[in-house]
């Protein structure tokens, strides 16, 4: 189901048509662009790397905390 | 004071310094950009209380050049669970985290950019001592519609014991004697590689995936495995776990704005597999809604789900198992699932433009609280956090 579902994700990606840059202001809108959410994003992470046996996808690497 | 604390506080400092430096660079020519996050981090659960707040600076120069540093304290309040010990004895103790990152973009011929960039990271607490560094790549292509990405990144971990109750025999930096003292080491290596398209005007998808090696150390110290219940009536063995560990990750997000209502909605999956058999899976939704011109509220869904890892048993019967066998003590080799729902609020200053704070009227403030409904024996759990973000 998973592969499924990036494979999905992967043709999308790949086939759809150019989108120019005047066409983008959508894409920088509050709640699109995710970079100014980091710090908040990295605390929140670890606190799931301490408490769930699974990890990654958000770039965190564990350390501390008996994170491992 | 230990003479790592001293070190870390030091290249911290250090870099803080540069930044600051960096800082007087933009006064002069007007061209450098920046932004001073502060922000103060809570999570709340029966066993276990962190407070921590930091600062995170972040610089940009006329070139595209950026340089951040962030510097963390976390104050752990934990009780006996958290810790894996078997009486119920709270204790606090205090992590400094620090770390460092430049990156820079590249043009190349056709349009193309690359970016480059790397890391270091270190951790410490008074059993506990971690550091690291990361390289990552990201090449776009000439339309800047697709950015293809790729990471890696090296961990190093010293675990050690602190003797916390009864007879502190020696006050040594690493905890215990020299004879008792407990030294175990663990390193990880992580590779990830990405694919970033926007694929309409409204509609971006990313995909990647990420492998980690673990090796050394990878149980907890203080924990012991209660033999036949939870009361350890019949005696506590040692928790050892395998020397080895290998991650699998997938991971994938779309993102779409609704322009009419002003709503950006995300939904991400992540599935991942590893070698200790704990397969997990985390759908996850997040809708951003625009609330006038200086306010964002984000709702947040988050669902996750693990499997058990091969070694965990609910009862560890004395007659199957031997000190030194496999066996853990730790909820999250269970089998388990959580429900996480949260919100976030966001204000931007702009309001403020005009006011005796005319000075914050580029700044942004947000509160956000979540709330963690959790199947397993760490129960019930509140993340929370408030920060303030100042550009300049």
């Amino acid at each position: 189901m998973t592969v499924r579902l990036l494979l999905v994700a992967f043709a999308l990606a790949t086939g759809c048509a150019t989108v120019a840059p005047y066409e983008r202001e959508d894409l920088s809108k509050p709640g699109m662009d995710l970079e100014g959410e980091g710090v908040e994003t990295g605390f929140r992470a670890h606190v799931h790397d301490a408490r769930e046996g699974a990890t990654g996808g958000h770039g965190s690497s564990g350390g501390g905390c008996g994170c491992n | 004071m230990p003479r790592s604390t001293h070190a870390l506080r030091f290249a911290v400092l250090g870099t803080v310094l540069a930044g600051a430096a960096l800082g007087h660079a933009d006064e002069t020519t007007g061209t450098w950009t920046g932004a001073l996050e502060l922000r103060g981090n809570y999570y709340w659960e029966t066993s276990t209380r962190v407070v921590a707040p930091s600062l995170d600076v972040t610089l940009e120069a006329p070139n595209g050049t950026r340089f951040g540093v962030e510097y963390l304290v976390d104050a752990i309040t934990s009780a006996s669970q958290a810790a894996g010990a078997l009486t119920d004895n709270r204790f606090t103790e205090i992590r400094h985290q620090g770390s460092g990152r430049v990156s820079h973009e590249l043009e190349l011929s056709g349009g193309q950019a690359l970016t480059l960039g790397g890391g270091f990271y270190a951790s410490r607490e008074p059993d506990y001592r971690s550091g690291g560094m990361n390289f990552a790549s990201a090449l776009t292509t000439a339309d800047r519609q697709t950015t293809l990405t790729f990471s890696t990144a090296f961990l190093h971990d010293e675990v050690r014991q602190l003797f916390r109750t009864g007879s502190r025999v020696s006050p040594n930096p690493m905890g215990g004697t020299d004879a008792e003292r407990f030294a175990e080491n663990f390193d990880a290596l992580t590779f990830t590689g990405g694919v970033e398209r926007i694929l309409t005007p409204q509609l971006y998808v990313q995909a990647g995936y990420q492998y980690s090696y673990l090796n050394g150390f990878l149980a907890n110290p203080y924990r012991r495995v209660p033999l036949g219940d939870v009361t350890a009536r019949e005696g506590t063995i040692t928790e050892v776990h395998p020397g080895v560990r290998r991650r699998h990750t997938l991971y994938g997000r779309l993102a779409y704005y609704i322009r009419p209502t002003r709503t950006a909605v995300h939904a991400a999956f992540r599935a991942y597999t590893d070698s200790w058999d704990i397969r997990a899976v985390t759908p996850e939704v997040l809708v951003y809604q625009q609330l006038g011109p200086s306010a964002v509220l984000r709702l947040r869904y988050r669902h996750y789900n693990q499997s058990a890892a091969f070694f965990y048993q609910d009862v560890y019967l004395p007659a199957d198992v031997n000190d030194g066998d496999l066996a853990t003590f730790d909820p999250k080799m269970s089998r388990f699932h959580s429900h996480l729902a949260g919100f976030k609020l966001s204000l931007r200053g702009g309001f403020l433009a005009g006011t005796v704070l005319d000075g914050l009227r580029d700044a942004s403030l947000d509160f956000n609280l979540s709330y963690i409904w959790n199947t397993n024996r760490f129960g019930n759990g509140v993340i929370g956090s408030a920060g303030l973000v100042i550009p300049f």
